[in-house]
């Protein structure tokens, strides 16, 4: 009896021994940097990690991807620690925590470059790629009471986070909130607790719309939201106005079927790629870079206009739609920003944090 | 109330003293197979500090893998513990900032750990609801309570030159985590109190079967409630010590907590059918978890097949525990239509 547990135990040693030989060898000549994330099966952070290798595949550098769903810290910085002990030379990662700090702080110290991206730990001493979080939320903010009616704009605004606690997110609703106030007669309610999941998050909009249903317009501040606002757009005749963030698939095509109207773009391959690029400047330069900020820009679409920021030539709703899901066609667009990549321009010494949230 | 002897499964009783290898000797070896595996395909995994860092990745979740044992061995499940022990280390932290001595702060959040293991205790055995059900609800409860006290934000005390912090983050030998030496003496106590003390006798009665327990006097309810209490304490003690670790406790830190928790208790071999359990099985499980999960990025594989692979040795581990119940069964039949 015993015996026969032993070999089932082995088995499972077995199959995990199957699935790493299927794993492709390393190249020990090339620089091994990794990314970690913290979500997984999401198109957003996916079109992220897309980012990244193609800043791997352009510099050369062999990267190693782990994703935690979920935004817990503690996995996070667990994964941070494996890829170093694994013999990576730098990583970068989202900081969805605080308490991820002292742990990063001691791989920094050690001599591993780390560089944020997406979700900012202000203590860390690293350079973080992200949006400027507030002025991104104020943008979307006038976006909607411009659609309003302007200042003289009057009814209910219903606002959500898919992750409440989370700084960046805060940072933008707090933006919102400031644009909303220039229309004194707007009522804010929220923000609210939405979910990440797909699933839960369209049934927290509906709910809340439910109680709502007077509601002028319904901000999410989230990837998921979008596609979530639009189909309930849709199904209740499209009475208000929705905005929220983020280039993915379902969020453009919402707007294009005329269900939501703006969502503003964080540049998810630029979050990706210029992390992973500084990592190796870093790294071939034998430097850690210390803390600072690299605005990763701000791009708004309606279905109007498509303005995909970064200085990057003007493209068509429709080349935008296929980018969202097309790694390839993406790192082809951007090529004429990652050709502006200069060593000189990687060393030169970011912005201070403190841009972030301005 | 009657004293009560150990059950049957807790202590053989076997006519000849003969060496008899422990239950968790298939996880071990499960165990050592894997860190060979991977030791001899990536050398640099074996690495010491490497091995202690995997202690440390153990320590949070398998205190509260320790606890559950408890729990599965009376048939009971906690789902709040994750959200238990994010209640402990926030009220700990809170009081941090609002002055209080950190080890005093500490205590309490040890302290409130086990008073929301009382609250779960409580509500189980007055309303007589399983603590799946209870805890389905006050895994809410609990998650939007922290929510609420830390205002949806990380809680960092901002002073950390006491001892406490010193302590929590200290290595011994400049190597090992000291939160990883006292989780692995808390696995310690608990497998003794589980196995040589008249609690995990009890425990083990209760879970074994009900209603024989409480003809010998045993109170299910009053063991229901003080394992539950238990289970909430060691929350605390996890929550407190985590503080004191990394220097801060964010809003959503243990919300998928419970998954890997009750996996790690299962794949260490405690029974889903209650009755009997291992405290060092469940250690072994955790950490088979977190060598999986550290292979797979040693050797560089796709993030998504670490989910994967996870649950496919559970979902081995439960196979496992079902055919050895069959087995076992089996072979009590035989023996019975033998006689």
């Amino acid at each position: 009896m015993l015996v026969t547990r032993m070999k089932l135990e082995i088995l499972a040693a077995v199959a995990l021994g199957a699935l790493v030989f299927a794993a492709p060898a390393s190249a020990d000549d090339k620089i091994k940097v990794g990314i970690v994330a913290h979500a997984q099966g999401n198109p957003f952070i996916q079109q992220i990690v897309d980012g990244a290798q193609a800043a791997a595949n352009d510099l050369g550098a062999e990267l190693t991807v782990s994703q935690k769903a979920g935004g817990d810290p503690e996995a996070e910085l667990k994964a941070v620690q494996d890829l170093v002990n694994s013999g990576v030379q730098g990583v970068a990662t989202s900081v969805p925590g605080e308490s991820m700090t002292k742990g990063l702080n001691e791989i920094i110290e050690s001599g591993v470059p780390i560089v944020q991206f997406n979700l900012l730990g202000a203590a860390v001493n690293a350079p973080y790629v992200g949006e400027k979080s507030t002025q991104s939320g104020r943008i979307l903010g006038k976006a909607i009471v411009d659609k309003l009616g302007g200042a003289s704009a009057t009814g209910t605004v219903i606002l959500g986070n898919c992750f409440p606690g989370f700084p960046v997110l805060e940072n933008r609703a707090k933006g919102v909130k400031e644009s909303l106030a220039a229309a004194p007669g707007l009522t804010v309610l929220g923000p609210f607790d939405v979910k990440v999941s797909a699933v839960e998050n369209y049934n927290h909009w509906q709910q809340l719309y439910a109680a709502n249903p007077d509601a002028k317009a319904l901000i999410g501040l989230c990837a998921p939201d979008i596609a979530s606002l639009g189909k309930l757009n849709a199904e209740t005749g499209d009475k208000f106005v929705a905005g929220g963030y983020d280039l993915t698939e379902d969020n453009l095509k919402a707007i294009k079927d005329g269900h939501a109207y703006v969502t503003l773009g964080q540049s998810a391959f630029v979050q990706g790629y210029l992390p992973i690029a500084i990592l190796i400047n870093a790294i071939k330069n034998k430097q850690v870079p210390g803390p600072g900020f690299y605005n990763s820009g701000t791009q708004i679409v309606t279905a109007d206009s498509v303005d995909m920021g970064n200085g990057l030539p003007a493209i068509s709703y429709a080349e935008a739609q296929a980018q969202a899901g097309d790694p390839k066609a993406t790192a082809e667009y951007y090529a004429a920003w990652t050709k502006t990549l200069t060593p000189d321009l990687l060393s030169k010494a970011p912005a201070p944090v403190s841009a972030e949230g301005e | 109330m009657s004293e009560t002897s150990p059950p049957a499964s807790a202590t053989p009783a076997t006519p000849a003293r003969r060496f008899r290898m422990p239950d968790e000797i298939g996880v071990i070896v499960a165990l050592v197979v894997l860190m060979i595996f991977i030791g001899v395909a990536r050398p640099r995994f074996l690495n010491p500090l490497n091995l202690l860092t995997l202690l440390g990745h153990t320590t949070f979740l398998g205190m509260l893998a320790v606890g559950m044992v408890f729990l599965l061995a009376i048939r009971e499940i906690d789902l709040s513990v994750g959200w238990m022990f994010n209640l402990s280390a926030v009220v700990t932290a809170l009081l941090m900032v609002a002055g209080v001595n950190p080890w005093l702060a500490a205590f309490i959040g040890i302290l409130f750990g086990a008073l929301l293991g009382l609250f779960n205790g409580a509500l189980a055995v007055i309303l007589r609801l399983p603590a799946i059900i209870v805890t389905l609800g006050t895994y809410s409860m609990f998650q939007g309570l922290s929510l609420v006290v830390d205002n949806s934000r990380a809680v960092v005390p901002q002073d950390q030159t006491s001892s406490f912090f010193t302590f929590a983050s200290a290595k011994i030998g400049k190597i090992m985590p000291v939160t990883g030496a006292v989780f692995l003496v808390l696995a310690i106590a608990m497998h003794y109190v589980l196995h040589r003390t008249r609690f995990g006798y009890r425990v083990q009665a209760v879970g074994s079967n009900p209603e024989a327990a409480a003809l010998a006097g045993i109170s299910n309810a009053t063991v229901r409630l003080q394992t539950l209490v238990l289970m909430g304490a060691i929350c605390g003690l996890s929550g407190a010590l985590y503080v004191g670790f990394r220097g801060a406790i964010d809003p959503n830190e243990g919300s998928d907590f419970v998954l890997a928790v009750v996996a790690a208790v299962i794949i260490g071999g405690t029974p889903l059918s209650g009755g009997s359990g291992t405290v060092i099985g469940a250690v072994i499980g955790m950490l088979i978890i977190q060598v999986i999960s550290s292979g797979l990025i040693f050797f560089g594989i796709d993030a998504t097949w670490s989910t994967f692979v996870t649950g496919a040795v559970i979902v081995i581990a439960v196979s496992l525990d079902q055919l050895v119940k069959y087995q076992r069964n089996r072979r009590a039949e035989r023996l019975k239509a033998g006689r």
